[in-house]
């Protein structure tokens, strides 16, 4: 099983918005999406996700082109957790879930009692039991992200795709939800997510991709490409990477507050300070 | 005690709707039956519909009171329930499609434009398949003209823009039935022309058009059935919808073209009936939740019991014939504003 993409050029209309990307994701692989706002990445995502066709380039999902899958067979092994504030219509927790079987029940076909047992099953598994008959817009947002999570499970993929997982939780949910991936990666889930906190990549990430602005692009195993030359030219702004010593170590990315001011004196913005 | 059971009731709500809905459909029903200018006992109607249904020969024949109950009465009782069942329906489903519960057949310009198609299949004194073909070709345009436009606006378009879309078409095809009905100005079909626009059971008599409807009803609620999961995810957007694996672009047609359906024949047969695709699924899903497979059923019943008790109202009110769109507008206004209210700013 392997989902990838080869050189795809992606965009709207005609405009490109990133050029010549390639990805590679295998099996129990989570590689992680880096980026400052505006480069690309809900673009390269949504391509991805066969939401928009690339400019150029394919994407290729266990061996055939990704748009050339009927939905149903893709949803089978590609599924899509899209960050969500809250839904037109409060649909309870476990009709959300059972959502992500419709790829099994069919189109003129309903919920079977076997689908409705395993969409509980995974409520249960993320410790959401709880939440079942609870309407979907009345959660806070670390449950609808676990939520979305259970309903793209119930589609049992191969594959998972997310979009800023952590965006806008808590620091405990922010650590539920990077824990989770990396144990749904441990059991064989390739994943790919987008974030905006290069810390997270250290946490959970098996390798990363960097897009900046100017087409700068790196991908490769975390020792390659999350450096601080590659995170600095990226972001525009000088960042350091520190290598903390407890129980275990873990690295994080730091930047101070100068730092802005800094590389914008290189690009010879500010002569005169 | 009986507050008990109550509670236990609301604790259901679906069955519990079902269940009040059925009841006041069949009591309603016997009433109207019963009630006209013609008057007839309950004890009457019942005995003269055995004696239609098992044929007694002993019981005493009474050709008047049939011809008022099976040749007047019941086409259009059966009219009424048909069109509300229809015109909620299809709200409901418009609403889930657009992921917006403002939206329903009138305020999309469905009624209106499939006003059109049929006025002018009128005053040119076509047959009433081709007055239903016509209203449904302009209920279409109106449809699709309301989606490009929205679409052209682009992406990230609040729910308002489709109301306010949906405004626009709506009144310039109310333009084009004044147009029509200008032309038509020197022609016997005015009167005829106003009066139909204006909504009315009146016109059941003409058993056909009753039985076109009930096919159109059948095909379109059938379509509306069995597409009833897949539109479920759809509320949470046609990309999520498309990433669970359903086929969105043919859900989009299936539902269109039944909900039109509906929204064209209803029409086609008794004008302009407003209010009620928009309030009907509005008041259920507040009362039993957005699940289109529970909302689809439910939304017919109370459609049905609303346009019912609007035509008895008519027949009650004022003597002579009171066209029904006027009624249901006069309820449907302030109960919408009430279901607002309590609904508060969550939308159901």
């Amino acid at each position: 099983m392997e989902f990838s993409a080869l050189n795809i050029t992606c965009g709207y209309g005609k405009k490109a918005v990133i050029k010549d990307f390639s990805l590679k994701l295998g099996a129990s692989e989570v590689i992680c999406l880096l980026g400052p706002n505006g480069v690309g990445k809900t673009t390269v995502f949504k391509t991805l996700m066969g939401f928009l066709r690339p400019l150029k380039g394919t994407v290729i999902l266990n061996g055939y082109e990704l748009r050339e899958i009927k939905p149903v067979k893709r949803a089978r092994l590609l599924a899509y957790v899209p960050q969500r504030e809250s839904s037109v219509f409060s649909f309870t927790v476990q009709d959300v879930v059972l959502m992500g079987r419709s790829a099994y029940f069919g189109f003129f076909q309903r919920p079977s009692k076997a689908d409705r047992d395993l969409a509980l099953s995974v409520l249960e598994r993320l410790g959401l039991s709880g939440l079942k008959d609870r309407s979907f817009s009345s959660l806070s947002g670390g449950e609808r992200q676990l939520v979305l999570i259970a309903r793209a499970l119930c589609q049992e993929p191969e594959f998972l795709l997310l979009d800023e997982p952590t965006s806008s939780l808590d620091f405990h949910n922010q650590l539920r939800v990077l824990s989770l991936i990396k144990e749904l990666a441990g059991n064989g889930l390739g994943i790919l997510m987008t974030t905006h906190m290069p810390d997270h990549v250290f946490m959970c990430g098996t390798s990363a991709a960097i897009l900046g602005k100017d087409g700068f692009c790196a991908i490769g195993p975390l020792s390659e490409v999350m450096t601080v030359e590659k995170l600095s030219r990226a972001y525009g702004i000088e960042i350091k990477i520190f290598t903390l010593n407890g129980n275990g170590s873990f690295k994080v990315c730091r930047a101070k507050m100068d730092s802005l001011a800094y590389v914008a004196k290189k690009d010879g913005l500010y002569d005169q300070s | 005690m009986v507050s008990e059971r109550f509670k236990n009731l609301k604790a259901y709500p679906v069955f519990s709707l079902a269940l009040f809905g059925s009841l006041g459909l069949i009591i309603l029903f016997l009433f109207s039956m019963g009630h006209g200018a013609y008057h007839l006992d309950l004890s009457r109607v019942l005995g003269i519909t055995l004696n239609k249904l098992l044929g007694n020969p002993t019981f005493p024949q009474d050709i008047n009171a049939e011809v008022v109950l099976f040749k007047l009465r019941l086409p259009r009782i059966i009219l009424a329930i048909l069109v509300g069942g229809a015109l909620a329906s299809a709200g409901a489903a418009y609403q889930c499609l657009f992921r917006n519960p403002m939206v329903a057949p009138d305020i999309l310009g469905v009624s209106s434009g499939a006003g059109v198609g049929a006025s002018l299949a009128i005053m040119w004194g076509l047959s009433s398949i081709a007055i239903e073909l016509f209203a449904f070709a302009g209920g279409l345009i109106a449809v699709l003209l309301v989606m490009g436009v929205t679409r052209s606006l682009g992406p990230n378009r609040s729910l308002v823009t489709m109301i306010l879309v949906g405004v626009v078409v709506s009144s310039l095809f109310a333009a084009f039935g004044s147009l029509i009905k200008y032309l038509s100005a020197s022609t016997d079909n005015l009167a005829n022309l106003v009066l139909w626009l204006m909504g009315s059971f009146a016109h059941a008599g003409d058993i056909s058009g009753v039985g076109v409807l009930f096919f159109c009803s059948v095909l379109g609620v059938g379509t509306l059935v069995i597409s009833g999961w897949s539109l479920n995810t759809l509320s949470f957007g046609e990309e999520e919808a498309l990433a669970m694996g359903v086929d969105v672009f043919r859900l989009r047609i299936l539902v269109i073209f039944a909900s039109t359906l509906l929204t064209a024949s209803s029409v086609a047969l008794c004008g302009l009936i407003g209010w009620v695709g928009l309030i009907v699924p509005h008041l259920v899903r507040f009362l039993v939740g957005p699940n289109f497979t529970v909302l689809l059923p439910l939304s017919y019943l109370i459609g049905a019991l609303f346009t019912l008790c609007a035509d008895i109202l008519v027949r009650l009110l004022l003597p002579g014939e009171m066209p029904v769109g006027i009624v249901t507008s006069i309820i449907g206004a302030p109960l919408f504003i009430y279901i607002l209210w309590r609904s508060h700013s969550a939308w159901h």
